[in-house]
Order: C-alpha cells, then structure tokens, then sequence
C-alpha cells in the first residue's frame, strides 16, 4: 500500500511548539528595537517551521507499505508480522519510525530501497488474527512536526490453540487401544531421551538423570504401540469438557506425537485428516483446530 | 500524538559535535561586546562538553552546575549593574546557554540549545546588521538547521555534512516566505516596551562644541558620516558645504552653542525663483541630535525634525542609528534679516584679558575704516597674505591658541583658522560665529550617490552685515584655496596623515572600496531603511491603501505560495517513467480512471484491457489495439518505433 497524501497526518511537536515560541519572542524583540534583520530571523524561522511540514510530510509520502504472513503461533504467543517499507521515488528516507508493539523502532530508508520491521501483535485467541492498523512516523528533517500514517494492510495470520498445560491423559492407543480406557503408555515399551520440550507430561521427565546432576532435562521416550497410526478424534473426548479445552487438548496430543514421531490423524467434527506425520500435516491438523467452527478461508 | 515513555533520547555523537560548532561560531560573533570572564567561560564550557562526549561521558554534579549559574547571574550583574539591559540580557543569555551545555545530554537538551542559539543570532544583530554580519549569521543560522537535521536523526547518525543539501534547500525555501512577511507582514513603530537608549561609544561625529583639535582628530577618521542621493544634479565641489552645529558662544577657549539663543530660530528667506536642491541623506549614527543638509537647508523631512538657532537642524533626539530624510536646500539664500540686541552682544563677545596679540592686531584696522565690509576686507587680505601651513597634526598651541597660531606657528587646520578669524572679527564689533559641518563629498560611480566622511569635517564662518544678514566666510579656504576644490589630501603639506580614503588616489583598492560601498549603500536603503513608512509607499504603490487590504494580500500571498509549495511536494515525489510507452499507457489509464475505470493493482494491460472492453463495448476495438501496440512496443526484442508512435495517437485519440 502507498501512503498516499491523503493517509498521512502531521501536527507540530512540542520542539516544534517551542521554535514557533522563539520566533514570537525574536519578533517582539525586532519591533522593540526596530532592528530589521532581528524581524527577518523571527520571519525566516517562521518559513522554517512552514517548510518543515513539507519535508516532515515529504519524508513519508509515497512510500510502499507491505505486511508479509506472520509464523502460525499458538494462542498466547505473539505474532510477529514482518512490514517492509519501499520508497519508489529515489529518495533516502531517514529516521523512519514504525510503532511496532514493542516500541519504537526507527531505520534509514535508502534511495529506492526497503527496510524491514517486525510488528508483534499480541494474541488471546485461536483463528484469524489480522495485522491491526499500525503507527508509522517520522520526525524528519527538523525534529519540528511529526508526520504519521495508520495503515491498514490485508494481512493477516493463524492462531492455533493454546495446548493444554500440566499432565493430561495420554492420546488414546492406535488400532489395538482403542477401548478408550485409560492406558499408561507402557513402561516397558521405553524407546529413549529426548530433549525436554514444552508441553512434555512431568511424569515422563527423566528425574533420575536430572538428580545425578545432568545439566539438561530429558524426557523419557515411550514407543507405544510401535507406529500404528493413533486417531485423535474429538467426540471420543470427556463430554464434560467444553469446545475450546478440548480442542486444547487435541493441540497437546497432536504436539506430543509430533514430538514423538508417532503417526497420527485428526476426526473434528465434518473435517478428517488422514494419519500421516511431519511438519506440512502438524500444520494441517493444527490449522484445522484452530479454525474448528469459524469460517474456513484460505 | 502516542509515545510510549521512555528514556530521554540520546544525541548522536557527530551531531552533538557539530551543534557545539555551530555554538561556538555565534558566540565568537558576541566575545568581542563581552566582558572577558563570559568569553573565556563560555569557551571552557564548550570544550568541557566536547571533551564529555568524546571521553568521560559524564556530567558534573547538579550542585555544582546551581553554583555555577548562581555565579554566572552574580557575575553579569557586577559587570553591568542590571540584568535585562539589552547587553546584560545578552552576556545572560550566552552563560545560560554556555552553561546548559554542561547537562547536555538528550535531544530535549540540544533543542533548547538550538532555540537559543537563533536568540543568540537575533541579538548579535541588535548590535550590527552590516552585510558581512548578515552572511555570517546566515552562516550560523544554517549551522542551526543542520543540527537540528542531526539531533532528529536518531536512527542512524550520519556525518553532519551529509544534511548540507537538505538544510540548504530548507533555507532556502523558507526565504521566499520570510521576504513575503518582511515585505508584507503589519509593521509596528517600536519601542514595545521601555528601551534604555544605549549609548554607544564607538560612534564619531561632530562633537557638541569646538576647541583646538577635535575637528582636526575627526578628519583623521575614513567613517563615512552619511550618504547623499540628489534627485538630478550635483553641486559642483566648492558647493559641497554640509550645515552642522552652529557655535556663537565663546569663552575664550572653547565655541559651544548659546543655550538661550539656540532656542530662538532665526529668519531664512530665499528668493521664489530660486532653483533648490532635493536630495536623501543615509545618516549614519553619531550620537548627537543634528542632521546635515546642504547649505542651507529650507526643509528637512523628518519625525521631529526642526530648525534651531543659527540654522541648525535636530531631531527631537539622539541619532543612535542609521536614518534617511529628505533634504531640500537652496543655496542662493539670506540669513538673519535683524539681529536683535542678545544676539548681537553674544556674536561679538570676547574674553577681556585673552588673544591680546591679535585683539591688537585687529583693532589696528580701525583706525583706518569702521566699516565692516572694509573690516572684512582686511581680515580677508590677512588670511590671504599670509603663509599659512594647514595641516592635520598642527604644532601644540597651550597658553594662547589664538595668538600662538596666528603669530607664531601659523600651522593648523580648520578649527584654528576658524576661531582665529572668529576672533579678529569680533574684536573689532563685527558679530561673527562659527559654522561646523562638513565641506566635500565624494560621488560613488558605482552607485551614484555621494559620500560624505568624517575626514570632511570642517568648520567656517559667518559674519552678520548689515543689510545682507550672515555671510558665509571661509578662512580655510583663504588660506588653503585648495582645500575647496580638492579636498583635504591636496591640501595638507603633510598628506601622510591624510586618511586612505581621502586621498585621491584611483587605485583598484579604492573603485573596490567604493564599490562595497555602493552595496551597502543599495543594503542599507532597502534592507535596513525598511520600516512603517517605507511599508506603507510599497503597499500604496501596489494599490493597497489600508491595512486590511493589506493583510488579505499577505493571507492570500501565503495561501498561494503553501498552494505551490503542496504542489511540490506532492509531484516531486511521482516517479515520472523513462519508457515512452509507459508514460503513454499511464496517460490513457489516467483518461479511463477519470470515466471511473482505473487499472486494478498489479493488473497486466491486457486484462486490463479486456475489463474495459467488457464494461464499454464502444471503446473495445481502440483500447484492445493499444493495449497490443503497448506490449509489442515494450517487449518485442526490436521495438518498432511505428508502434509506439500508433501508441501515443491512440492514446490522444482516445476519447472515453
């Protein structure tokens, strides 16, 4: 998007407000002493202050504002949407000031080329988040009026659910489990260590090489039913849980036995994912949670 | 306007550094008016805050910086007994500011600092407003701007240097707009406010009164006195008198103006058929009230301006700085009509026991005529007989001026030739004054105006007749016949004493100087002399009678020129496409977008092309041709030049 003259809005700062006091006090002192160059200085900051805004303005005008996807996060996550600012005309744009969420962050704009900002936008919720308007100013070159646009850029990013935290059940066994009762995943069926990660149950921490004075923690590996694909289905959920905790829930399955390189596939409602495993069908199943019941789009 | 808090901003190395520069170079414009203490001060300051940012990076503690100030505010007041004089406000200023670069550390900071240093600017000007001056401070003022451009550059700091353009163009944008409220902008006759009339000491001119040497000191000065601009003609060189300060009263040592006889004014007539003199004089400041005008002045056109005794012309006060009237002065005129009884006395009146010699002298006339024209005749003959030697630097004469110069040395300059022939005349009952003003004046080629200066300085006399009122006598001239038409350097026997500028001479270095002069001349008219008046003729020339006119021409004058300076603004930044068939094609999406068709983004021509055909199918067969011609032009690997001129007729032809 360009910012056209009609998208940019400037108003004097307070240094502005303060040399525009100066040039008052420079003219009261040139008619009381009559001193005509005195006169000319309070007029010639005065076309000062006048041309600022035009290069205030001048600074921002034309450029191209573009808002590339943000990585998929879970709800809770910040979202940080990546905004490139072009300039088509040629001309360095200095002190280019983008309000990204966390601050200001300000960069040079060469002669024709772009920078880059991260805007983060906070999230709460699964779905569709868009990229809100966003602050982009600029005090060039006086300092004395601010010029600003608030853009509002078709983008916008997924938002899977939150998993649930803590110790959860395990996810129901492939073919052979699938009586639904409740299972531990089989002690016997140890498979190794791994990394601890985000979400791992802390049951399955390895306590042991932690007390022996391992610098890491690991979580211990089960293999269970070797490979057999496991179906996370939501209507075999406890039907005391609500939409939303269980579609937690199935977000934590679905990280779990991603971790665990277990092939799994997903049964929500009309939607059914075929098992598979990797990275393409996490983000399938995990997209497929967090659109569960919203309308589906792109 | 959202801002989220956070610390103050911290100033780019290269900007702080430069913005200290700029700050040194407008207080080296105030150290020479400044006591040294406040130079020197201000100096240890500047190189305190640059040492800061280079090294320690740390800023002296608040008690001492209090202390300081409070020593500072101490200080201005011991060294002009006030603190909000104008040259105390000044030397305030300066330290407040030297000061502040003590705790110079946010952008905040260095705003302040630049807002004062343009006050600083202003007041340098209060003190001179000279060309060079102007530049220089034009100079500082850019410096300013480019700090400013510095200190808001936050992000990546640049080399000052890098923002000379910008700032450049900044300026000199804002000058158009500054000439535009200078010219039109409401002005108001100062003072505002109460203004202590400064004296200034630097300034030369006739004194009040006249004694041995202080005419002679005067003539050894280059300052010009003031300028002259007739309207037509200009009188020839003996007819070059300027009429001062007029002296009648006399103690034997010293010729000073009558109190009571100042105040009476005294008759001038001069015949209708008269041809007169108009003329404008640019008369520098020179600390007393008088005005010169050519001999004699019939008419001054000044605010307050009026004749005193014996002719004499003043303002109702000082000239403290530079002023034009118009002149008009006939120089065919009679003077003093009758002399009544006061005045008679005053004009003949000697100290008993002084100038014995020439007393005597005198009034050994008078055994053989009592007739003052005969009188006149032999001091006349006397001057003329005699070898007088006139000179700047005239041997010391203590016990008896008069006597020592006539009789003994016969060596001096106007003053002596003026009070001695004073004193012949009077010694014989014949009432006489003394005349001072100036006798020259130089015409500037390059400008056409005539300069008077103070090595013109010259005194001269005038006899009161009987029937013919007072006649102008001119000892000087008697003496030194050469002084009249060429001047004092011709004249001297000791022409080295003789200022640069008097000297005849046609030397480049002079046509250099006499053209400088003629700038600051063309300067000071219409920059300096600008004000209410000159305003008001501008305005009525431009058929603006009120002030209301007045204003809406200025509003209109902005609006306009904002218009334009918007217009800029917002083409300048439009790429305008090198490819000729791109501008063609963007002309003919410009004429559709107008009937409500405008080219969707990222569009190709072709599709582009077809939406218009779809939605009018009048225009369908035209706009599917150019939009072919456009892509055969642009992308076969031979452009065919035929394409792009059936492009470019298309496009003119086009009418949706």
């Amino acid at each position: 998007m360009s910012l056209h003259y009609r998208r940019i809005f400037i108003l004097p700062t307070r240094y502005g407000l303060f040399m525009a006091l100066v040039a008052g006090l420079v003219w009261l002192g040139g008619v009381n002493y009559t001193n005509n160059m005195v006169l000319l200085l309070s007029f010639l900051l005065v076309g000062l202050l006048v041309i600022s805004i035009h290069h205030t303005f001048n600074n921002l005008h034309r450029l191209q504002v573009h808002a590339g996807p943000a990585q998929p996060v879970f709800a809770g996550q910040p979202l940080r949407f990546p905004v490139t600012v072009h300039d088509p005309a040629g001309r360095e744009r200095p002190a280019i000031t983008v309000d990204g969420g966390e601050g200001l962050q300000t960069a040079d704009i060469p002669p024709g080329e772009s920078a880059q900002w991260w805007l983060t936008v906070p999230t709460r919720e699964r779905g569709w988040r868009p990229l809100p308007r966003f602050r982009i100013q600029t005090r060039f070159p006086t300092g004395l009026f601010i010029a600003w646009a608030l853009p509002s850029l078709q983008q916008r990013s997924l938002v899977y659910p939150a998993p649930e935290l803590g110790n959860v059940p395990p996810p129901p066994r492939g073919q052979e489990g699938r009586q639904g009762d409740r299972h531990g995943e089989g002690d016997d069926d140890f498979h190794g260590l791994r990394r601890y990660q985000v979400g791992d149950p802390k049951g399955h921490i390895a306590w042991k090489r932690l007390a022996r004075g391992e610098e890491r923690v690991y979580t211990k590996q089960f293999a269970g039913a070797s490979g057999a694909p496991r179906w996370l289905d939501e209507r075999q959920l406890d039907p005391a849980l609500g939409l939303e905790e269980r579609l937690s829930r199935l977000c934590r399955w679905i990280i779990d036995l991603d971790n665990g390189g277990h092939p799994y596939g997903l049964r929500l409602g009309r939607v059914q994912i075929a098992p598979g495993r990797g990275e393409a069908h996490r983000h399938a199943c995990l997209r497929a949670l967090a659109l569960h019941g919203q309308e589906s789009s792109p | 306007m959202k801002t989220s808090p956070r610390p103050p901003t911290p100033l780019p190395r290269q900007s702080q550094a430069w913005m200290l520069g700029t700050l040194a170079l407008v207080g080296a414009a105030h150290a020479p008016y400044l006591p040294l203490w406040i130079s020197l001060g201000a100096l240890a300051c500047g190189l305190w805050s640059w040492v800061n940012l280079n090294r320690w990076r740390r800023l002296p503690p608040r008690t001492l910086r209090f202390a300081l100030t409070l020593l500072a505010i101490g200080g201005v007041y011991l060294s002009y007994g006030e603190l909000l004089g104008q040259e105390a406000g000044t030397a305030l200023l300066l330290c407040m500011s030297a000061l502040k670069l003590l705790e110079l550390r946010s952008r905040r900071d260095a705003i302040l600092l630049i807002g004062l240093g343009f006050f600083l600017v202003g007041t340098q000007f209060l003190r001179s407003q000279e060309l060079p001056m102007a530049f220089y401070l034009g100079f500082c003022t850019l410096g300013l701007i480019i700090s400013l451009m510095g200190t808001t550059r936050e992000s990546a700091p640049r080399h000052p240097l890098a923002h000379v353009p910008q700032a450049g163009a900044i300026l000199l944008q804002a000058l158009p707009l500054a000439a535009l409220l200078f010219f039109l902008f409401p002005r108001l006759d100062g003072p505002l406010w109460a203004m202590p009339e400064d004296d200034q000491a630097a300034m030369t001119g006739l004194s009040d009164s006249m004694e041995p040497g202080s005419i002679g000191e005067l003539a050894q000065s280059d300052a010009v006195a003031f300028r002259v601009e007739f309207d037509g003609d200009h009188p020839q060189a003996p007819q070059r008198y300027w009429r001062g300060p007029v002296f009648e009263a006399y103690d034997g040592r010293r010729w000073q103006k009558h109190d009571q006889l100042h105040d009476m004014t005294e008759a001038a007539t001069t015949a209708d058929d008269v041809d007169k003199w108009r003329y404008t004089i640019t008369l520098e400041p020179h600390g007393q009230p008088w005005l010169f005008g050519l001999d004699l002045p019939v008419d001054l056109d000044l605010n307050g301006a009026r004749t005193r005794g014996g002719q004499t012309w003043e303002r109702d006060r000082e000239v403290n700085r530079r002023i034009r009237y118009q002149g008009e002065s006939a120089l065919d005129y009679a003077l003093g009509g009758s002399l009544d009884d006061q005045r008679r006395e005053v004009n003949q009146h000697l100290e008993g026991d002084r100038h014995p010699e020439t007393v005597a002298l005198a009034q050994g006339w008078l055994e053989e005529t009592e007739d003052p024209q005969a009188l006149l005749g032999h001091a006349i003959s006397f001057f003329r007989e005699q070898s007088f030697g006139y000179t700047l630097s005239p041997p010391l004469m203590q016990a008896d001026m008069v006597d020592e110069f006539l009789f003994e040395h016969q060596q001096g300059f106007c003053e002596h030739f003026a009070a001695a022939f004073a004193v012949m005349m009077r010694a014989v009952g014949v009432p006489t004054r003394v005349v001072t003003g100036y006798l020259g004046g130089e015409m500037n080629p390059a400008g056409d105006y005539m300069i008077v200066r103070q090595s013109d300085a010259h005194a001269w006399n005038e006899v009161w007749l009987e029937g013919e009122g007072w006649v102008r006598v001119d000892p000087t001239v008697l003496a030194a016949p050469t002084r009249l038409d060429e001047g004092l350097e011709a004249s001297v026997s000791d022409p080295d004493s003789v200022p640069a500028m008097a000297r005849f001479d046609a030397s480049w270095l002079r046509g250099l100087q006499l053209r400088w002069d003629a700038v600051n001349m063309t300067w000071h008219r219409w920059m300096l002399g600008y004000g209410p008046e000159m305003q008001r003729q501008w305005l009525e020339r431009l058929g603006l009678t009120s002030w209301q006119q007045a204003v809406m021409a200025l509003g209109g004058a902005l609006v306009a020129l904002s218009l334009l300076l918007a217009w800029i603004t917002l083409y300048r930044g439009a790429p305008r496409p090198s490819d000729p068939a791109v501008r063609a094609w963007q002309k003919l999406t410009r004429k559709l977008g107008r009937k409500g068709l405008p080219p969707q983004p990222a569009e190709p021509p072709n599709r582009y092309a077809q939406r218009v055909a779809r939605a009018r199918p009048d225009l369908a067969p035209g706009i599917l041709q150019l939009a072919r011609l456009y892509q055969q032009y642009r992308y076969e690997p031979a452009p065919r030049e035929a394409d792009l001129r059936a492009l470019r007729e298309g496009v003119r032809k086009l009418r949706p």
